[in-house]
Order: structure tokens, then sequence, then C-alpha cells
């Protein structure tokens, strides 16, 4: 059953250059992180399915999957240099049977690649540093190719949502979900820093509102003039408004950070109250 | 958009291109561009410390397993980070790269601003095909495409997209 619903960033320089940014902004959303995690802690949930956007740590263009998810015991990371990172090695818990029975369901309605082995970058280290330090909770990766066009067009994420949902509530556990990613942004390009806070305040607006026509009406070649390559990722804030299916969103936090290269967001979906 | 960032790569960039191909495996085509195999080889380095202790060991020869032009291959023992970005390595690779051989985050930025300055816009590959944002030259303002725009391709269409630039932070180099 899902129990929970969210997005966040997972920039590196959150955690790899903390010490680099306004002490203000950076602490503001480090305590949005913290209650985003007592709010993941409240809903009971047993297991944490994390929608990420990997990095090319394990998926590269020799075999490149739109879509995959993890099917181990456990998951180790982070793959970059801890010190770059800011974040100690580690290892993760999954639920390899728990994995298996959600991979059944979505591919019911969606293609999947499945990976018994599977390294954490950023896009999901940093997200567990904060949602998940002591790393006692079961996860589940799932993968949307954000990096190497040609991606699998927005619907298809708004599928994998659908997908996602339906498996969460096939299974007796509490399932938290969270996708993670930027809204614009150039990162790891000389553009690095850039953000468009105005694009990202009406993209969130739309998320919020829960607005399938709305999400889905991106496409990557407007989406990389507006918000950068960086931008691909709304696949996987996509991914969980599908998943919540039309409950209302809320944001918790946001606020361009350029040090860390993204406006750095926290978000939920409030899946008790009624559809919008 | 693709015929677009086709047409902005220009026969001149490819001729420039095959003149610097080199490659000494036999049975291998010397003359194409290979950012492929450059990106393969940076991944496969991210992830092995086997394969780094080989390539800090000879470079070179690690490297003799990859499909490379000699430009190439001189930009990754160099390293050429600003030639490596203006080839169209993606900086999510790049950046841990520069990160092994202890290049620092600001400094990684402005070698990729070098390398456009030097080299050009970025020939191949992901920021090339959807027209490349460009540097922070204050000159050419935001949204002005340092990539296909003076070529008139898909860079200076967008440029024209109004609300473009504005509500933009400008970013790193206020830090
Ligand atoms: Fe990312």
């Amino acid at each position: 059953m899902l129990v929970y619903a969210g997005v966040c960033s997972h920039a590196p320089g959150i955690t790899g250059r903390a010490d680099q940014a306004d002490p203000m902004a950076r602490d503001g959303l480090y305590r949005a992180f913290g209650e985003m995690r007592e709010a993941i802690a409240a809903s009971g949930a047993e297991a944490l399915i994390v929608v990420a956007a990997e990095h090319f740590a394990n998926f590269f263009m020799n075999n490149m999957p739109s879509f995959a998810v993890g099917m181990a015991e456990f998951y180790d990371g982070p793959i970059e240099d801890s010190a770059w990172l800011g974040i100690e090695k580690f290892r993760a818990p999954g639920d390899r049977d728990l994995s298996k029975r959600l991979i059944a369901e979505v591919m019911q309605t969606v293609d999947l690649a499945y990976a018994e082995e599977w390294k954490f970058d950023h896009g999901i280290a940093v997200p567990l540093h904060f949602l998940t330090p002591d790393f006692d909770v079961p996860i589940v990766p799932v993968n949307i190719n954000c990096q190497g066009p040609p991606l699998a067009p927005i619907a298809r994420s708004w599928a994998l949502g659908e997908a996602l949902r339906r498996a969460a509530d096939s299974v007796p556990e509490r399932i938290a979900l969270i996708g993670t990613g930027g809204i614009s942004h150039w990162p790891a390009t000389p553009d690095s820093g850039k953000i468009n806070e105005a694009w990202d305040r009406d993209f969130l607006d739309r998320w919020c509102r829960n607005d399938k026509a709305a999400l889905l009406e991106y496409d990557d070649a407007t989406v990389y003039a507006d918000a950068g390559q960086g931008g691909f990722e709304i696949r996987t804030f996509v991914t969980v408004s599908a998943a919540a299916s039309s409950a209302p969103g809320t944001v918790h936090f946001y606020e361009p950070i350029p040090i860390f290269a993204v406006g750095c967001t926290t978000a939920s979906y409030d899946l008790t109250r009624p559809p919008r | 958009m693709l015929r677009a960032a086709d047409e902005a790569l220009g026969s001149g960039v490819r001729q420039a291109t095959m003149s610097t191909c080199g490659g000494s495996r036999p049975g291998v085509p010397r003359c194409v561009l290979s950012l492929y195999y450059v990106q393969k080889f940076l991944f496969e380095l991210n992830r092995s410390e086997e394969l780094q202790t080989s390539y800090w060991a000879d470079g070179r020869a690690v490297l003799d397993s990859y499909t490379l032009t000699t430009e190439e291959e001189d930009a990754l023992i160099e390293p050429d980070i600003g030639l490596l970005f203006h080839l169209g390595v993606n900086g999510q690779i790049l950046m841990h790269f520069a990160a092994l051989h202890q290049i620092e985050w600001q400094d990684y930025l402005q070698r990729m601003r070098d390398g456009i300055e030097t080299h050009g816009p970025v020939r191949e590959g992901v920021y090339a095909v959807t027209g490349y944002e460009g540097t922070h030259d204050p000159g050419r303002g935001p949204g002005i495409s340092a990539g296909s725009a003076e070529e008139g391709g898909s860079g200076a269409e967008l440029a024209e997209r109004p609300g473009r630039g504005t509500g933009i932070s400008a970013g790193s180099a206020e830090e």
C-alpha cells in the first residue's frame, strides 16, 4: 500500500559543496530534508521506492534501459569519491522479494529492465543521506534514463508512475515513494549554477495541482532550452505525480542555491486528502 | 532539431576531425568521431579502481583497447578537460574524471569555459544536439546560444523565445 509520495533534489553539491553555500539557505534545505524524513517515518513506511535519474553509474549507452528497477538484497554506494560527495561509503538494504513482486506487477503495463546489482550514485545517495541516514529501511531503486537521449517520452514516465502505484497497492507492505531530480539546471557544465526560477515555480505549480495535461505538455527540446539538460529529470517528479493519482501536492521548500546547482526542493502529495 | 544541429556541425568541423584522426590498431576504422568510446572509457574508469590504477600506471596502454582518435587519446592523457567538453563528453561523466585528477570544482567549470573559447561550440553529444546554451561571457548575454546561433540553427530560434533569460540566477559567477 502506498503511504507516502514526495520529491526532493539530489544534486551532489548539496553534500559535497555544503561548506561553500550560504549557510542560511543550506540549513533551510537541510531542515526541509529532516521534515521529509520525519514524514516518511510517520507514514509507517516499511520500504522506500526511490525513482531516480542516475548519471552513468550503472547504465550506459551500450545497453541503456528507459526504465530499470533494482532487485537486490543490498546496494552499495556512493559510487563517487566519498570526499568529493561528502558521503561515506555505505551498504543500503534492499528487499529482493519485494522488488520482484513490484516488478512483476509493473510489467503488466510497462516494460522494464531489472538489475540484481546496482551501485547508488548521488541521485539516490544524497536523498538517502537525509531520509534514511541509518539505512534501516529497505530500498527499491527505480531508474529513468534522463541522461542519454533518446529518452522515453514524459508520458511514459506517467505510465510508469501509474504502474508503480498499482504495484505498491498490490503488496501488503507500507510503501513510501520518492522521486529525486532537478528541476531546471545545467549540471556539471560551464553553466552550472544557473537556475530558471520562474520555470521551476511554474513546473511546481503544475506538479502541486497534479495536472496531468499540463505535466505532459513538456517536450525535451523546450525543456532543454528553458531548463537545461538537468530539466530532463522532471520525469522522476512526473512519475510521482502519476503514482499519487490526483492527490493535491505541497511544496515544503524551494530555493535556488547556485553552488548546489539547482533550485533545491522538497514537496509531497497528501494521499489522505481527496483529489482536487 | 537534429537536422539543425547537423548543419551546425558543418563540414569544416568534420574535415578538421578527419585530419586529426589516428589510431594504430589493425582493422579499426581510423577516421571516425568516437565520442561514444571516449565516454565509455570514462564511464568504466569512474566505476573501477583497478582501471584507475592501470590508467595511472600506463594510460596509453589502457586507452589502446578503446576506439579513439589521437586527439581524444591525447585529451584523456593530458587531461584536457576543455577539449573533452568541446568534443561532447557529458559533464556527469567528465566531472568525476576532473575530480580524479584533483581538479577542484570552480577550476573544472573554468576549464570547460576555456575549452569552448579555444575550440568552439560543443561538437557532438547531448549538448550539441539540443543547442548548447553558451558560457557566462557577459557580451553574449543569457539566452544566446554559443553553439548553433551563429550558423542560423536552432539556437537562434530558441533565443527569441519570450521569457528566456528572465528569472535565471546567474549562478556560480556570483559565488
Ligand atoms: Fe541528476
